[in-house]
C-alpha cells in the first residue's frame, strides 16, 4: 500500500488540529482509549462537544495556550492508502517547525478561515509550499458553517487565492469548502453545500496521484561511511556505505567520485551483506570499486554520463530559522546530505515580502522566518543539483558553528 | 525509574548518540519528536526549542556532554513493526505470545502477579491467557488478554484492536495527561 505524506497549514485558529481530529474520527481511526481521554479533556473546557484539537496538541504548553507549537505526526489508514499527517503550527513564530513538517510532504492542505479569507500566513505557507516544491496543494476553506455555507464566500476566496497561485506559479491546486467542526466535506460529501460538485477531502486524499519522487535517471550516491573490517578473511575489503538518493547502480558502471573527479568502476553492490545485480533509490547499500582511491564521508559517487554541478559558489533560496539575524559575511557549516563544509553567506540579494510577494532588493536586515535569496561560498567544492531538478541533492541546511543549531534551509538554485 | 539507569549509563560510557525504538504513533508527546533528538547534558528534552529537521538531512553536531537520541523507526506504526517481524522472521521472547499467567485486574489493566507488586486483600488473583503487547518494567506494564500464539495471529489481533498499544498496557502513562512529556523532559527516551 502506498503512503501519502501530507501537512496541514494555516493561521492560528483556522482549525487545523480540529480538521485532523475530524479526519481521524470520521474515518474511525481514533481508538477507544484515545477517545475516552479526549472526552475527559474536553469536559474541562466549555460545555459542548468533544474538542478534536486535543488529539494532536501533545505538549502541555500547547493544550494550555490552545495553539500548536511544534509539528505533530499522526498515522492512519483507509483500505486505499496509508497516511502520515504532519500537523504544523500556524503561528508565525513557529514557521520553522512548519518547514520541518513540509520538507517531506507530498501534499499540503492550506486552511483558510471562511470569515477571514486569504491572510499573511496563507501567503507565507503558500510560498513555503512553492519553495519546497510540494507537488499537490489543497486549499480547504474551513468554518463554512459560520458563513451559512455560502457559495459566494467560497467563490470570492477562490478568486483571491488565484492571485497567489498566479504570482507563485503553483500547479495542481484544489479547493474544497469544509467545516472541520461539523464534519462537512471531510469524509463524506456535505448535504449543506449541494452547490459544491467536487470530492470530499478524504476522497481526494485517497485518490490523488502521487508522482513518483524517486528519480531513476541521474545516479547520486552520497558516501556516509567507509566499511573496512580489516579482519583476516576480509583483509582487503573496502566498501562505501550509504543510501542511493537517486538513480540505479550496478556492477561494471563507470563512476566518478565528486568533488575529486577521480574515476573508477563499480566492482559490486551489496544490500545487507549480500551481493545484488543492481540497486536503486532509495535503497541503502555498500558499493565496492575496482580501484583503491581516496573516498570518504561526504563524497558523492555519480555516473559519468549524468553529472551534477560542481562549484564552491552558488545561489540559494534560504528560509532563515534562527532568532539571531542573518548578516552578510557570517560563516556557517553547510550540510548537503553527508557533506559538511564551512561556508560564508556572501551577499543577500533580496528578501521576499510575504504579503505582496515582491522582491525587496538589498534588505536592511534578515530575521527569523524571512525568506531571502543569497549567494553562498563554500570552503571546498560541493557537488549539487538545482533543488527544482533533484530535491534530494539540492536541499541543504546551514548550521551555526557555535550553537550547533540548524539555522537555515537552503534550496540551491 | 529507568531514566536514572539510562542517564548514568550514558554518562559512564560518554555516549554521543543512543538509538531508540520510540515511535511517533505511540503517544502524543512522542508524536512531536524529531528523528535526531538533541538532549542537553542533563539528558533533558526541550520540546519548545527543537532543531528544525529538513528532508533527510540530520544535524548530528552537539556540544560535549550533550547526546543525540536517534529514532530510526519514528514513522513506523505498531502494525508496521509486527509486519516487519513476520517478514524477516525475527525471533521474539515468548511473552509476546499468548500464555497462561496469574494476574490481578487493576483499573482495567491486567498486572502480572510477582514479588514486586503489593497485592491487597481486595485484589483477586486469576489465571488468564495473556500476552504482552509491549515489554517493559513488569510493575508498570500490563498484559493483554489474548489467544494469539503465532505471528499471523498477533498481526490479525492488532489489525482488529480498538485500543492503542500504550493505552492498553502502560500504567505509567496514565499518571497525568503529560506523564510522557514530563518523563522525556527528565531524560527518558
Amino acid at each position: 500500500m502506498d503512503i501519502l505524506r501530507f501537512i496541514t497549514a494555516g493561521s492560528v485558529d483556522d482549525g487545523k488540529s480540529t480538521l485532523i481530529g475530524r479526519l481521524l474520527y470520521d474515518s474511525k481511526n481514533i481508538l477507544i482509549d484515545q477517545l475516552e481521554q479526549l472526552e475527559k479533556q474536553s469536559k474541562n473546557k466549555e460545555a459542548g462537544e468533544i474538542d478534536l484539537a486535543y488529539l494532536t496538541d501533545g505538549l502541555r504548553a500547547e493544550r494550555e495556550q490552545g495553539i500548536t507549537i511544534d509539528v505533530a505526526y499522526r498515522y492512519f489508514s483507509t483500505p486505499k492508502r496509508k497516511f502520515i499527517i504532519a500537523d504544523a503550527p500556524g503561528h508565525v513564530q513557529y514557521t520553522r517547525n512548519m518547514i520541518t513538517g513540509a520538507s517531506n510532504a507530498n501534499l499540503i492542505i492550506i486552511l483558510i478561515d471562511a470569515r477571514q479569507g486569504v491572510m499573511e500566513q496563507t501567503r507565507r505557507h503558500s510560498i513555503i509550499a512553492s519553495l519546497l516544491n510540494i507537488r499537490h496543494i489543497v486549499v480547504a476553506i474551513n468554518k463554512m458553517d459560520l458563513v451559512n455555507y455560502s457559495r459566494d464566500v467560497f467563490n470570492n476566496i477562490v478568486i483571491d487565492y488565484a492571485e497567489v497561485v498566479k504570482s507563485l506559479g503553483l500547479n495542481d491546486v484544489h479547493y474544497i469548502p469544509v467545516s472541520a467542526l461539523q464534519g462537512d466535506n471531510i469524509v463524506d460529501k456535505s448535504e449543506k453545500m449541494s452547490w459544491y460538485e467536487g470530492e470530499s477531502l478524504l476522497h481526494f486524499l485517497e485518490n490523488v496521484e502521487i508522482q513518483q519522487d524517486i528519480n531513476l535517471t541521474e545516479a547520486r550516491f552520497p558516501v556516509q561511511y567507509v566499511v573496512r573490517p580489516q579482519t583476516e578473511d576480509l583483509h582487503d575489503y573496502r566498501g562505501y556505505a550509504g543510501k542511493i538518493i537517486s538513480g540505479i547502480y550496478k556492477k561494471g558502471d563507470k563512476v566518478l567520485i565528486l568533488p575529486s573527479k577521480l574515476s573508477s568502476t563499480v566492482k559490486s553492490v551489496e544490500i545487507g551483506g549480500e551481493e545484488v545485480d543492481e540497486a536503486f533509490a532509495p535503497q541503502s547499500v555498500v558499493i565496492q570499486l575496482e580501484d583503491d582511491i581516496d573516498i570518504g564521508r561526504g563524497d558523492l559517487i555519480v555516473k559519468e554520463n549524468d553529472l551534477p554541478e560542481i562549484n564552491n559558489e552558488f545561489d540559494v533560496l534560504l528560509c532563515w530559522m534562527d532568532n539571531k539575524p542573518l548578516v552578510a559575511g557570517n560563516k556557517y557549516f553547510l550540510q548537503l546530505n553527508s557533506r559538511l563544509v564551512r561556508s560564508i553567506v556572501r551577499e543577500i540579494e533580496y528578501k521576499l515580502n510575504v504579503n505582496t510577494l515582491e522582491k525587496e532588493y538589498g534588505p536592511a536586515s534578515v530575521g527569523l522566518n524571512d525568506i531571502v535569496k543569497v549567494r553562498i561560498k563554500t570552503a571546498s567544492e560541493v557537488a549539487f543539483d538545482p533543488y527544482k531538478n533533484l530535491q534530494s541533492n539540492g536541499g541543504a541546511i546551514l548550521i551555526d558553528e557555535t550553537s550547533n543549531v540548524t539555522v537555515g534551509a537552503c534550496m540551491i538554485q | 525509574m529507568q531514566t536514572h539507569t539510562l542517564l548514568d549509563t550514558i554518562e559512564e560510557l560518554k555516549c554521543d548518540a543512543c538509538i531508540g525504538g520510540g515511535r511517533r504513533d505511540e503517544e502524543k508527546a512522542r508524536a512531536k519528536e524529531r528523528i535526531f533528538s538533541v538532549r542537553d547534558e542533563f539528558g533533558q528534552w526541550n520540546p519548545k526549542l527543537q532543531r528544525p529537521e529538513l528532508w533527510n538531512i540530520y544535524n548530528g553536531r552537539i556540544h560535549k556532554g550533550e547526546n543525540v537520541r536517534a529514532f530510526p523507526i519514528s514513522n513506523w506504526t505498531e502494525l508496521d513493526v509486527w509486519n516487519y517481524v513476520r517478514k524477516e522472521k525475527i525471533a521474539l521472547p515468548s511473552i509476546y505470545f499468548a500464555h497462561e499467567r496469574e494476574v490481578i485486574e487493576h483499573e482495567g489493566q491486567l498486572v502480572a502477579v510477582s514479588p514486586f507488586i503489593r497485592i491487597d486483600d481486595t485484589d483477586v488473583v486469576v489465571k488468564k491467557k495473556v500476552r504482552y503487547r509491549t515489554v517493559g518494567d513488569m510493575t508498570c506494564t500490563a498484559a493483554v488478554e489474548s489467544n494469539a500464539a503465532t505471528l499471523d495471529e498477533v498481526v490479525n489481533e492488532i489489525i482488529l484492536t480498538r485500543i492503542s498499544e500504550r493505552g492498553e498496557t502502560r500504567i505509567d502513562d496514565k499518571v497525568t495527561e503529560a506523564a510522557m512529556e514530563d518523563r522525556k523532559k527528565g531524560g527518558y527516551f
